[in-house]
């Protein structure tokens, strides 16, 4: 037999094609070809299995050996298709039967030695492979757990070819569960439960105002940004937002799973972990950090990775503008696209976005402890980077303010604790959800302005004042609509049906002026 | 045909019946009115005069007795002969000859008895000034007010609080039409009625947009309700008169006429509170509602426009025309203001709450931050953010940055 068939998955995003690995011996000047639009990453993998065949035992043959990945239209790139193609090519040699192959996708790279190494995007591909109808996968042993994740498929530990070989041919069980450390499913856990985080809302001392803002912000999914000078304990309150969110649910966290499985940082031991995620990019990153992309194939960035989470933008107009600007189509379709001669890549990215700056590049405009050194243009081109329709996506402005007054720190014992925001974050949460049930949203901060005053009108009396600021020029719609959504938040964790005056006016509080900073 | 034909016809038409016939000849009188609104042109001042004089009966009784012109103006009460002559400065001999020659030519019963009859089968009504419903702005008309209004529609609109006119050009530009829609809307949202002359552009837009705003507008026809003109906005006349109210002064059958329009403009100045001219060229009638209403006393407002817009050359004329007489609208609320609705008054704005209060009396000369507020004033967190919230909306206090400003002491 000198022909064989193996099958591996190409992943683009997280979209899986499923790749037909084609092995061709013939007699000819002894060569290793790969064809079917392999790049150069992938190209190098001849090299690796001619190594690890022969390492195995399977020394390769004295021949032409051609390797074509079809279909050979569609790009492909990366070390996971190692394994597929040694399999492919020790069966073209007649040392596994054809059958043997069938259904069986094959996922992995390889050492030198034959051994079976970890890849990205495990868990994604076993997703395609099942969706291709593949009845079984052989996955590295160190991504187990990640494949075990996908139900409906047999996944099969790989450990190194040469296990490999033996179990296609049904002389070696699952060696991989013998000779490799054992590494049992986690049960899916929510780790504030079982308290591998150790920040609490309660830290936060003296920050009653911007503690409730962040409240209100978790419980609509308001995306919200943070005013201070140096100090003042932005980054502390917004790495406290995701203990006060509840858990993804199954279908949002295998989501968050299999971006991290392609971006690498998904955990072995707990791959389904259930914990909202925060990410905070340095304000140096680049798009491809940001919104995902990359050399070959593209990664998400950290606005997938935020997934269901929190995105922590810290000194937020200090971001390189097109970042920021490329985040608002983001925000609006909870999509990141990456468009590529190759095709199109999406990552799913619904995201809270926390965004923090200081007053002004100096951080101490409005201060009273230290002076401001900067021009008013200098504030102004400041603000200015943080574009209108940028702002006009986050509900909710925070003014955080140093703690100076010490007397504020007696009150310590008072604080908001995590566990009890997030009881009144999901009690706000189920009444926005039951109430938009028929409108197709989940949270206040989804509703579009035109329905929210078409659908969810509070009325004439509770909206009398703001009303006028309207008519008066001194409130913008997208203002106006802003203070809804935040209003009807503010109703559901108050438990009221409809918002009502007191709760708009605290509304205006909290989405504070259309300019954001700079400029006083 | 008798007089009782005559009687059961009207009283078939009127609104609200027991309200104007409350007198012992009250329904006479009323039917008077009726005979005499198919007699005399709009703002026959002699007619009113003579009303005011011996009323609608016995002006009618005098004219049907078919006595000469003597004898008919000797049949005046003596004062009542006095005092017109002393108003129109002519012998009254002269004045009764002219209104007679003007009147019996129309005099004819049942050309009458066929225009109520005509009414009846549009499902107009009749509303004579004893009528609660009879605008109370038109009195201000003196003896030009009209004898009875014909209307189609709901004629509760005729007495409406706050009634505002918003007329212009037929020629209206892109930018007037929005204008005028902007303006009408933030109107009828605010539940003022609008009143204007069913033509082609601004009037057109003001019906339009009020109805699309689902509130009340009053379009006054110059001919009668048989003859709704201009011929393009029929569709819109009707919706007008099904969801809002046609008026007329004359009969359903008159035509309508150039006099007819220029007079009409005055009950448009009559009946609004207010009246804003959104465009309106050198010689656009939209003026002459204006001036009928700057005559009248009422608060006229216009909408500038580009100074090379032969289509705005009306408004700035009359704002240096009438300084001080003429207002500017700046911004759509301002419509509101002009009709006497104060937004920023007390009707608007309810007086302060305790914790407004509170948080209000903590400011002294210079901004404060919320948390300075909260400790001043002796809240909590949540009551300073409600507090703070509802005076910046009632403009008590600005925000600068991060800090609140008071605006009023």
């Amino acid at each position: 037999m000198k022909l064989a068939k193996s099958h591996a998955i190409s992943l683009l995003g997280l979209t899986g094609t499923p790749i037909e690995v084609e092995v061709d011996i013939s007699a000819q000047l002894p060569a290793f070809v790969l064809v079917g639009l392999p790049d150069a990453s992938l190209n190098e993998a001849t090299s690796r299995v001619r190594a690890a065949c022969s390492n195995s035992g399977f020394p390769l043959p004295s021949q032409k050996v051609l390797v074509n990945l079809s279909p050979a239209a569609v790009p492909k790139s990366g070390s996971a298709f190692d394994l597929a193609i040694a399999v492919g090519v020790i069966a073209a040699m007649g040392k596994i039967p054809a059958a043997a192959l069938e259904g069986v996708c094959l996922i992995g790279e390889l050492g030198l030695d034959g051994a079976v190494r970890p890849v990205l995007g495990v868990l994604p591909m076993c997703l395609a492979a099942r969706r291709a109808g593949f009845r079984k996968v052989l996955v590295p042993a160190a991504n187990y757990a990640e494949a075990l994740l996908v139900e409906g498929i047999t996944s099969v530990r790989a450990v190194s070819l040469r296990q490999v070989v033996g179990f296609l041919l049904g002389t070696a069980e699952d060696e991989g569960a013998l000779t490799s450390p054992t590494i049992e499913p986690m049960p899916a856990t929510d780790a504030r439960v079982t308290g591998a985080s150790n920040r609490d809302l309660r830290d936060v001392v003296g920050q009653e105002e911007a503690v409730e803002g962040l409240i209100v912000a978790a419980a609509g999914g308001h995306h919200l940004s943070m005013i201070g000078s140096p100090g003042s304990g932005k980054t502390m309150l917004a790495e406290r937002l995701p203990t006060i969110l509840p858990v993804l649910d199954q279908e949002q966290a295998l989501e968050v799973a299999a971006i991290e499985s392609i971006a690498g940082g998904i955990s072995f031991a707990n791959p389904l972990n259930l914990e909202p995620r925060f990410h905070a990019p340095h304000h140096g990153a680049s798009m491809a950090a940001i919104i995902g992309g990359g050399v070959g194939m593209p990664r998400p960035g950290a606005a997938s990775l935020s997934h269901g989470g929190v995105l922590f933008l810290d000194e937020a107009p200090e971001f390189n503008s097109n970042v920021l600007e490329s985040l608002r189509q983001t925000l609006e379709s909870g999509v990141s696209v990456i468009h590529r001669a190759a095709g199109v890549a999406s990552f799913p990215a619904r995201f809270q976005l926390v965004l923090a700056a200081n007053p002004c590049p100096c951080g101490h405009f409005g201060s009273i402890a230290k002076e401001c050194v900067c021009s008013y243009v200098a504030r102004r081109r400041y603000g200015a980077k943080l574009s209108g329709p940028l702002r006009d996506r986050i509900d909710i402005r925070l003014d955080v303010k140093p703690v100076r007054n010490l007397s504020r720190l007696a009150i310590d014992g008072h604080s908001v604790d995590s566990a009890s925001a997030l009881a009144r974050v999901e009690i706000a949460r189920a009444a926005a959800r039951e109430r938009l049930r028929k409108s197709g949203y989940t949270r206040n901060s989804q509703v579009p302005g035109s329905v929210i005053k078409a659908q969810f009108n509070p009325g004439k009396t509770a909206l009398a004042q703001l009303d006028r600021q309207l008519l008066a020029g001194k409130t913008s719609m997208r203002g106006y609509d802003r203070c809804l959504r935040v209003a009807w938040t503010i109703a559901d964790l108050a438990g009221a049906n409809v918002p009502t005056a007191e709760h708009v006016a605290q509304a205006v509080s909290l989405r504070g002026p259309d300019q954001m900073i700079g400029v006083a | 045909m008798t007089t009782n034909d005559l009687q059961t016809l009207v009283r078939s038409l009127l609104v609200d019946e027991d309200e104007m016939l409350t007198g012992s000849d009250g329904l006479t009188e009323v039917t008077a009115a009726v005979v005499f609104s198919h007699l005399a042109e709009p703002g026959d001042r002699f007619m009113g005069a003579l009303q005011e004089a011996v009323g609608f009966g016995a002006a009618l009784e005098i004219l049907t007795s078919g006595k000469d012109i003597k004898a008919a103006a000797s049949a005046l009460p003596s004062d009542a002969a006095h005092e017109l002559a002393d108003i129109f400065r002519t012998d009254i001999q002269i004045l009764w000859r002219n209104a007679l020659e003007r009147w019996a030519p129309r005099l004819d019963q049942a050309d009458i008895l066929g225009s109520l009859r005509q009414a009846a089968d549009l499902g107009a009504n009749v509303l004579t000034r004893e009528s609660v419903l009879f605008p109370n702005g038109m009195a201000d008309l003196g003896h030009g007010m009209p004898a009875v209004l014909w209307c189609k529609g709901n004629s509760e609109m005729l007495s409406a609080e706050f009634p505002v006119a918003i007329v212009g050009t037929r020629n209206a530009t892109r930018y007037g039409a929005e204008v005028c829609a902007d303006l009408t809307q933030t109107a009828a949202e605010h539940e003022l009625v609008t009143v204007s002359g069913g033509a082609y552009g601004i009037d057109a837009i003001v019906h339009q947009a009020t109805l699309n705003a689902h509130g009340n507008t009053v379009a006054f026809l110059a001919g009668g309700l048989a003859n709704l003109y201009p011929k393009g906005n029929l569709g819109l006349l009707e919706r007008v008169a099904a969801h809002g109210l046609l008026v007329a002064e004359q009969p359903p059958a008159t035509t309508p006429a150039k006099w007819r329009f220029l007079m009409r403009n005055r009950l448009i100045a009559a009946m609004a509170r207010a009246t804003v001219v959104v465009q309106a060229g050198k010689t656009s009638g939209a003026l002459s509602t204006a001036n009928h209403a700057i005559s009248l006393d009422r608060p006229v407002g216009v909408v500038p426009g580009p100074i090379d817009s032969p289509h705005s050359v009306g408004c700035h004329d009359l704002l240096n025309n009438h300084p001080g007489q003429v207002r500017l609208i700046a911004r759509p609320s301002e419509v509101l203001e002009l009709a006497g609705i104060s937004v920023w008054g007390p009707s608007a704005a309810p007086s302060l709450g305790i914790l407004e209060r509170r948080a209000l009396d903590t400011f002294s000369a210079g901004p404060l931050e919320s948390w300075e507020v909260q400790r001043l004033a002796g809240l909590t967190v949540r009551e300073t953010q409600i507090a703070l919230g509802s005076l910046e909306l009632s403009d008590h206090v600005t925000r600068v940055g991060a800090r609140y400003v008071r605006t009023t002491t």
